[in-house]
């Protein structure tokens, strides 16, 4: 028990020096102080006024990095939120199954199909625009358009909806052709560029690449969001964004780059990533696999946290995760991937905070419809608008 | 509630900040690492003589603290844990780095329990001075702190080019904050105390 009576014992030197020991407090301290020398030579030591200014002067100075702890506790305590809230997930997703058969049972004895037609909004589906290096655009989901491409000596996977142009007999003057890939609200795509590098591209996204690589670095131009595996090849690849570049060798990342969100994402899954800010008050982070650059578009501002990159990366596998997610930013990825507007009405649920994982290939009703066996919101949706509001 | 006023509930009522830490509330957790992170990180560098070294061995004990947040009932005992995990991950620190420079005897330090001791009281000590003045208004911490440097009043007024009168009342200002304030400290010591004999 020699730590409580240390505790003590600092807590009645801390009192007299403060001048608000008790004569009990005292007294017992004078003993502690008088049993042997030692004891008496470090009191002296430790209430000597330019030793005790110092060390203060030292502790006002410290600061202690307490972030990497907090976001441990925070990642554990909302794994265990997760768990509870997959729970009500499948209560919920029980609930509409029983309802669904009750109503069809009930269809079935009147022999009348009395259904309602109630407004919704499909999921997106893979879909983009070729834009090529002499203006012209191809509509990659129709055929005609296809046929074009491989004139061009572009292969399109079209079992898998991947475009690339792996392989591709390319000659010195492609270097000066860029095509442009644009994925329109409601959309995604997947392609290989002619090193092998495989891009998954989001909603609302361009990227603008050569045909075929020259010279000693691989450059492309992104915005909204796309995620790289990047072939490792010796020569520098690089991402150019509004603001903001990224420098890789091989590795796998995902940058998010919306014009309409506040800050600009780069999360490293594996590798080593470079994140350069531009402007002219530029700077510089190396990143670690794990650990998520955020740039603040307002104020260029950059700065690094841990993060669970999964959470990150989960649209390329076709689900929504959201881990403590602000409803604004939520509701502006729904619209993206339903090509909606999304009205959220009270600011106070625009800050509500959200945790779950979710496929992305429903309707928008199925997602909406949880939301609100779980939280205090109602929905309606009108044509291609939906208006969030609280529940009375 | 919003932050200050949750914090300043939790300064003042322990059994509170507590049972929220035992509600796994990580605004409790953040507090108690904000409260009693610096005197642990100094502690284990006056062991360790290493900043990395010494932080590291704060982050793990306060997770291991978190780990173990359900068996705690009161303040005292938390403290003490803090500091005892610390120590222990501090000794096994230093013993595997002996290992490793077995040749190199400069590096082999004795540590005796006295003088882990009279750190952790030297640390602890100095934490609640910190606190203390950290709550005072900002011109009252001023003169307090010169006051425990060993200043004379007329010193204080002089460093501060302020009159001595102003001295005095800050003075007085600081102690009837701490007064009060330490009314309930030592009510809280002897609670945890008694406690952690059932």
């Amino acid at each position: 028990m020699q730590n409580e009576k240390n505790i003590k014992i600092a807590s009645w030197i801390a009192a007299r020096l403060q001048g608000v020991i008790s004569p009990e407090e005292e007294k017992a301290l004078d003993e502690w102080i008088t049993e042997n020398e030692a004891h008496r030579e470090f009191y002296e030591r430790l209430v000597d006024g330019n030793y005790v200014g110092r060390r203060l002067e030292e502790y006002e100075n410290y600061s202690l990095d307490t972030r990497r702890v907090l976001s441990f506790i925070r990642r554990e305590s909302r794994r265990t939120r997760m768990i509870r809230w997959s729970r009500r997930i499948a209560a919920i997703l029980i609930f509409p199954v029983v309802i669904g058969s009750l109503l069809l049972l009930k269809e079935k004895d009147e022999g009348v199909l009395n259904k309602s037609i109630v407004a919704d909004v499909l999921p997106g589906q893979e879909c983009a625009i070729l834009e090529m290096s002499d203006g012209r655009k191809v509509d990659l989901g129709s055929v005609s358009g296809v046929e074009s491409l491989q004139m061009e000596g572009i292969i399109l996977k079209n079992d898998s909806n991947v475009l690339s142009y792996e392989g591709g007999q390319g000659t010195v003057s492609d270097s000066l052709k860029f095509n442009t890939i644009i994925v329109p609200r409601g959309g995604e795509y997947r392609l290989i560029l002619a090193d092998g590098t495989r891009v998954w591209l989001n909603s609302q996204t361009r990227l603008r690449y050569p045909v075929k690589f020259f010279g000693n670095k691989r450059e492309v131009y992104l915005e909204g969001e796309a995620y790289f595996e990047v072939t490792h090849s010796g020569k520098i690849f690089e991402v150019h964004c509004k603001g903001m570049d990224v420098q890789v060798l091989g590795t796998s990342f995902n940058i998010m780059a919306y014009r309409d969100e506040p800050t600009m994402q780069t999360t490293l899954v594996n590798g080593r990533v470079q994140v350069n800010s531009g402007g002219k008050t530029g700077t510089s982070i190396v990143m670690e696999p794990g650990y998520q650059v955020q740039l603040d578009t307002l104020t260029g501002k950059m700065e690094m946290y841990e993060v669970n990159v999964a959470n990150f990366v989960g649209w390329k596998e076709k689900l929504f995760v959201f881990d403590d997610e602000n409803m604004e930013m939520m509701m502006r990825k729904l619209a993206r991937w339903y090509d909606v507007d999304i009205i959220i009405e009270s600011p106070k649920l625009k800050k509500s905070v959200f945790y779950g994982v979710i496929r992305k290939y429903e309707n928008i009703s199925k997602i909406l419809d949880m939301l609100k066996r779980t939280q205090n919101i109602d929905y309606v949706i009108e044509s291609n608008r939906v208006v969030i509001k609280e529940a009375r | 509630m919003d932050l200050n006023a949750q914090n300043k509930r939790f300064r003042e009522e322990p059994e509170y900040l507590v049972k929220r830490l035992r509600e796994s509330d990580e605004n409790a957790f953040a507090f108690l690492l904000d409260t009693y992170g610096k005197s642990l990180y100094f502690y284990c560098n006056s062991i360790l003589e290493n900043n990395t070294f010494a932080e590291d061995v704060v982050q793990e004990s306060f997770v291991r603290l978190w780990e173990r947040r359900k068996n705690f009932a009161s303040l005292l005992p938390i403290r003490v844990f803090l500091y005892q995990t610390a120590r222990n991950k501090c000794l096994d620190l230093l013993k595997h780095e002996q290992v490793v420079h077995k040749y190199e005897a400069d590096i082999i330090r004795e540590l005796s329990e006295d003088f882990l001791d009279e750190k952790m009281i030297e640390e602890e000590m100095l934490g609640q001075l910190y606190r203390a003045i950290e709550e005072l208004p900002t011109e009252c911490a001023r003169v307090f702190k010169l006051g425990l440097e060993g200043l004379s009043n007329q010193e204080i007024a002089d460093t501060l080019s302020v009159s001595i009168h102003t001295v005095k009342t800050q003075k007085q200002r600081a102690m009837s904050t701490l007064k009060q304030r330490f009314g309930v400290g030592v009510i809280f010591v002897v609670f945890g105390m008694t406690d952690f004999f059932i």
